[in-house]
């Protein structure tokens, strides 16, 4: 063994003892753990952001948002994985099949009736748990036949109590009838017709509008609620039927008191139409706590539909036991309707 | 009495409407010879820019003039940038409409961009002319005037111009019309000009007698192409008498037959009388 190779063993050991003394002497850093806290969830969202139910959709899309941002701050990540199905039943059923191949198997959405109707062969199908903020199972046609859609909008039956109050209040005797020619129509129709009977009044005169010929169908159904003498309207429909219900009331000169859905309130409130006086409208108002911070976060008054979004959010992040929240239908056990003069 | 001065209003307001509708879609179909969607987009620019205009406060002629002035400069744009590549292409009349439809879909989505999906209404205070049973919104009445304007100007164009020779011979025979000198480019142009302002007249009368979304115009375009195959597709002169039967059975089959089979008893007696006609000729 030479010298040189002495020499480079032994400052090799040196280097090795320094750097082993150095490694054991330094302080032990703890491991970040906060990301490991976090909870993600995954969820969908089908909804009609545009096309005729558009105005619903965005309201629920807003609720859930809104319910998104405040878990992030508590510590759970919600992705929401959003399609807009622009109110047609066969875009809808796309969109589930797309999120079921993306492996997402909640999903809050299905804004109208007749789109969660379609809806329901696919739910069943694929396995698919429906939360839909702007339904309840009256007006879902078929909705017996499955047991996994939550509903968050108030049954409508609850609507008979304020609807006899109201026709009671305006001292109603004959009452006109005008709804949409589909199950919400007709869950309306059954609803209107109980409360008249409670508050004894007669229904003279009963319109099931198709969607999409409202106007060409009121100038004939204002004209025979004129002619059968109706002291007061209960009506049924969409936003531009709403619009064209309320013209052709000024054009026909007609001025009795109407109830109706929230699209009447929307469409005065907004400035579409000229107030008639003596409308009213039935809704199921969001809790003032709610309202307090969806104005907050948008600088726009909510509809119910986007504090149920708000809520089912809420329950699909954090697990909660759904059975304190529905019934064996599917239908939420809180809420009410109540009648507010439009102004 | 009162039943039947409500149904004549609906009736004349609707023939109107469908009479205008009616000569746009034949004058597109004269020169383009395929079922143009895109005129569905032009009744959408109309109508929208009318309430653009009317919204920043212009009053209802200037948004009129306004309207007009922006549904014709897309309409060239249009058919300079799109119909005009496709015909150089020889694309067949179902690329055509394909591309039509595209169209319309692209519109649609500005337009609810620009202005949302909710109904809109053009006029708010609506002011109304009522004598003895007969009530009419001075809208209507501007509708049924503009109708019958736009019908006569029509008219006389289609029998007393070179222009309306020119339609004519475009739509009958292109390489026979340009040989003999038509300017084939020009007559197109014009043809595009005018059926979008037939377009936009119609879409504003719909829109302050309704609403308008996004959506509207579809429906009132499949009416047109019904009407316009009544009494012959590309027929300006006599689209008014398509209108004529089209409203009546469909404001009939309301008041008669009821609001549910309005579609159904409509397009029966639409069906009957085709089928009658093409086993006469």
């Amino acid at each position: 063994m030479s010298k040189y190779t002495v020499a480079i063993g032994g400052v090799g050991l040196v280097v090795l003892l320094v750097g082993a003394i150095l490694i054991s002497g330094k302080k032990e850093v703890p491991v970040v753990t906060s990301l490991a806290q976090v909870q993600e969830v995954t969820m969908g969202a089908v909804l009609s952001l545009t096309g005729a139910a558009a105005n619903d959709g965005n309201d629920i899309k807003n609720g859930i948002d809104l319910a998104v941002s405040e878990l992030k701050k508590r510590g759970t990540v919600v992705h929401v994985d959003y399609q807009d199905d622009a109110t047609d039943p066969k875009k809808t059923i796309s969109a589930l099949e797309l999120l079921k191949a993306r492996d997402i198997s909640t999903v809050v959405g299905l804004t109208w009736g007749y789109i969660a109707s379609a809806a329901i062969p696919t739910v069943n199908k694929e396995n698919i748990t429906i939360f839909s903020p702007a339904n309840s199972s009256d007006i879902v046609a078929g909705a017996s036949t499955t047991n996994r859609i939550y509903y968050g909008a108030v049954n409508n039956y609850k609507k008979i109590e304020p609807t006899t109050a109201w026709l009671a209040s305006v001292r109603a005797t004959n009452l006109a009838l005008i709804a949409t020619q589909d199950a919400w129509g007709s869950a309306h129709t059954d609803v209107w017709s109980q409360a008249s009977l409670k508050a004894g009044a007669r229904v003279v005169y009963t319109e099931t509008i198709p969607y999409g010929s409202e106007a060409d169908v009121m100038p004939v159904a204002i004209h025979k609620i004129k002619k059968q003498k109706a002291d007061a309207i209960l009506w049924t429909g969409t936003e531009a039927g709403a619009i064209v219900f309320l013209k052709e009331l000024e054009r026909q000169n007609i001025h009795i008191p109407v109830l109706g859905t929230n699209y009447i309130r929307i469409a005065i409130v907004d400035g579409k139409v000229a107030n008639p006086g003596m409308v009213s409208s039935i809704e199921s108002p969001a809790t003032a706590d709610f309202e307090q911070r969806f104005k907050k976060a948008y600088g726009l008054s909510p509809s119910v539909y986007a504090e149920s979004a708000y809520r089912m959010t809420y329950q699909i992040a954090e697990k909660q036991d759904l059975v304190s929240s529905y019934d064996a239908k599917g239908d939420t056990f809180g809420g009410q309707w109540v009648v507010a003069g439009v102004r | 009495m009162e039943a039947l001065s409500t149904a004549t209003v609906q009736i004349v307001w609707t023939i109107a409407t469908y009479t205008v509708l009616s000569i746009g879609f034949n004058y597109l179909w004269s020169i383009n010879r395929f079922f143009d969607i895109g005129y569905a987009a032009q009744i959408l620019v109309g109508a929208y820019s009318f309430y653009a205009f009317e919204r920043a406060g212009a009053s209802l002629p200037v948004a009129a003039c306004g309207a007009l002035g922006i549904s014709v400069i897309c309409a060239l744009i249009l058919e300079r940038f799109v119909y005009v590549r496709l015909r150089a292409q020889y694309a067949s009349p179902l690329m055509s409409l394909i591309v039509s439809v595209g169209v319309l879909a692209v519109v649609q989505g500005v337009v609810s961009m620009l202005f949302t999906t909710q109904s809109q209404t053009l006029v708010v205070a609506e002011h109304y002319f009522r004598f003895s049973t007969v009530s009419v919104s001075y809208s209507q009445i501007l509708t049924i005037i503009l109708g019958c304007i736009v019908y006569m100007c029509a008219r006389y164009v289609s029998t007393h111009t070179s222009f309306g020779t020119q339609v004519r011979a475009v739509q009958d025979n292109e390489q026979l019309a340009r040989t003999s000198g038509v300017g084939i480019a020009r007559v197109r142009s014009l043809s595009v000009m005018c059926a979008a302002v037939c377009a936009t007249v119609a879409g504003i009368g719909v829109g302050l007698n309704t609403s308008i979304n996004p959506a509207f115009s579809m429906s009132l375009l499949l009416d047109a192409v019904v009407i316009s195959m009544i009494f012959g597709l590309g027929n300006i002169p006599r689209a008014i008498y398509g209108a004529m039967l089209f409203s009546c059975i469909e404001v009939a089959s309301v008041w008669v037959v009821g609001p549910g089979w309005k579609d159904a008893t409509t397009f029966s007696v639409l069906i009957m009388l085709l089928l009658y006609r093409s086993a006469k000729t």
